[in-house]
């Protein structure tokens, strides 16, 4: 395989690993809020955290657009004093997979999380522990396979973002041009022999991904 | 001396209880439903009481009238749940260590070493719950809710799922637990020959009141409520230990 068909493999990798590191920095802390606590406007927060789960993902990607791009509501301040966007580097495509698959971490996490034994709970607390040690100790591990499950499917999903990635990344080969772009641009230029090898790797890693994943989480508690 | 004072509404439900009991055995005695668990929750600040107050050797731990309401992790009270509560994820050894704010190190060692002692619990140190029988599990989550000396232990029906000669040698244990950690002791349960078997005191519960107080012995002999099964049934026979 030539460079034209390698980076596209490194860059959709080096984009959904990120994306999975920040999925669970993020994704854990807001499913355990969800998850344990009360507040206002909660049902609200979570609609909003799976709205990019159900929209379209050019939809996705508008709002990114609107967000963040050069003139975008963030964006032209993050512009006026940097002079840097993000729309059109590798960042901008980590950004749009993040948005797109996070929603996944949550949901499978918050279940995972709701479903832990109240009394271990309330033992944890009558044997002296806080909750931040509750917390870790008795709920994170317990709730372990639906945080796995979460982060696993998180990174399937980011590795096969396309559509809010095309429209605030944009399909730059060498640049911003991700394994499910490559495949489409082979594609309109006619180069099926490439494409088709494309499309074998992405279907063998995903599958050999989840297959993994689910042995690990089988193993976990 | 546990002092408990509260009332609480919930579901419908209305319960308004208040007792002492001195360093000693009280069964919460009543049909499930009448409140005993929930007066147990109310104790540990599981769930909060409308009013009242709950005391323990002379420390205030809820008082509504002055707002105090000292959090569970605050209240020092051993818990042994219904269903043992024990954490799946840790070992025996785990588990009792839990018990024990800060750990990590030789003296916790001891300390653990120490109630596997008491509760017969050698060899499984490194088992997980779910690789011990059903009264070891039990040991150990009275080994968990004892090593960090709290002030007062409060049982919720831990016995109930043991058959007959395995309650008979938790018996034995609370003998052992009475006179090793000199603290009052609140066994909730809704079978007589147990309240009888174990009690020094006993509390009878129906519908959310306390309805008696006193000796098991003087209870049983003159029921004088519904609540007590009737007499002469071969479950009173069991000879004190």
């Amino acid at each position: 395989m030539d460079n034209s068909a390698i980076f596209p493999i490194v860059l959709s990798f080096q984009v959904a690993l990120v994306v999975t590191v920040f999925i669970l920095l993020a994704g854990i802390p807001a499913a355990y809020v969800l998850a344990r606590k009360e507040f206002r406007g909660k049902e609200l927060l979570d609609v909003l955290f799976t709205l990019p789960l159900v929209l379209p993902p050019t939809v996705t990607g508008y709002y990114l657009i609107v967000l963040l791009g050069r003139n975008g509501l963030l964006g032209r301040y993050i512009y006026g004093l940097t002079g840097w966007t993000m729309m059109f580097t590798w960042y901008a495509a980590a950004f749009a997979s993040f948005v797109v698959s996070v929603p996944l971490m949550i949901r499978a996490s918050r279940a995972a999380i709701e479903s832990v034994d109240r009394n271990l709970i309330n033992a944890s607390y009558t044997l002296g522990h806080g909750e931040f040690k509750t917390a870790v100790k008795v709920i994170l591990p317990l709730a372990k396979k639906g945080i796995i499950a979460g982060a696993v499917l998180s990174f399937a999903r980011a590795i096969g973002e396309f559509g809010a990635t095309l429209m605030f990344a944009g399909d730059i080969p060498g640049k911003t041009e991700t394994m499910p772009l490559a495949i489409y641009g082979f594609l309109s230029s006619g180069d099926w022999a490439k494409a088709h090898g494309m499309v074998i790797v992405l279907t063998l890693l995903s599958g050999a991904i989840m297959y993994l994943a689910n042995r690990l989480s089988k193993r976990a508690f | 001396m546990l002092s408990v004072s509260v009332r609480k509404r919930l579901n419908g439900f209305y319960l308004d209880v208040r007792w002492r009991i001195e360093k000693e055995v009280a069964v919460l005695f009543g049909h499930s439903g009448s409140g005993k668990s929930l007066t147990l929750q109310l104790i540990a600040g599981l769930v909060k009481p409308d009013e009242g107050t709950v005391l323990c050797g002379g420390r205030t731990v809820f008082d509504s009238s002055s707002n105090i309401n000292i959090p569970p992790q605050g209240r020092r009270f051993g818990y042994v749940f219904q269903d043992l509560a024990l954490f799946p994820h840790m070992t025996v050894a785990e588990n009792i260590a839990y018990g024990v704010k800060k750990n990590g190190n030789q003296q916790l060692k001891d300390q653990v070493r120490q109630m596997v002692d008491v509760f017969h619990l050698e060899g499984l140190e490194a088992r997980y719950p779910s690789g011990i029988s059903g009264g070891q599990r039990q040991r150990v989550a009275f080994a968990r809710a004892l090593i960090g000396r709290p002030d007062a232990l409060l049982l919720d029906e831990p016995f109930s799922a043991l058959d007959a000669p395995l309650r008979n040698e938790m018996g034995r244990f609370l003998t052992v637990i009475r006179r090793q950690f000199d603290i009052p002791v609140i066994l909730v349960t809704h079978d007589p020959a147990e309240a009888c078997l174990l009690a020094d005191s006993m509390i009878v519960y129906s519908a959310g009141k306390v309805v008696r107080k006193g000796r098991p012995a003087e209870i049983v002999k003159h029921p004088a409520h519904p609540e007590m099964p009737p007499l002469g049934s071969e479950i009173f026979i069991t000879p004190q230990s």
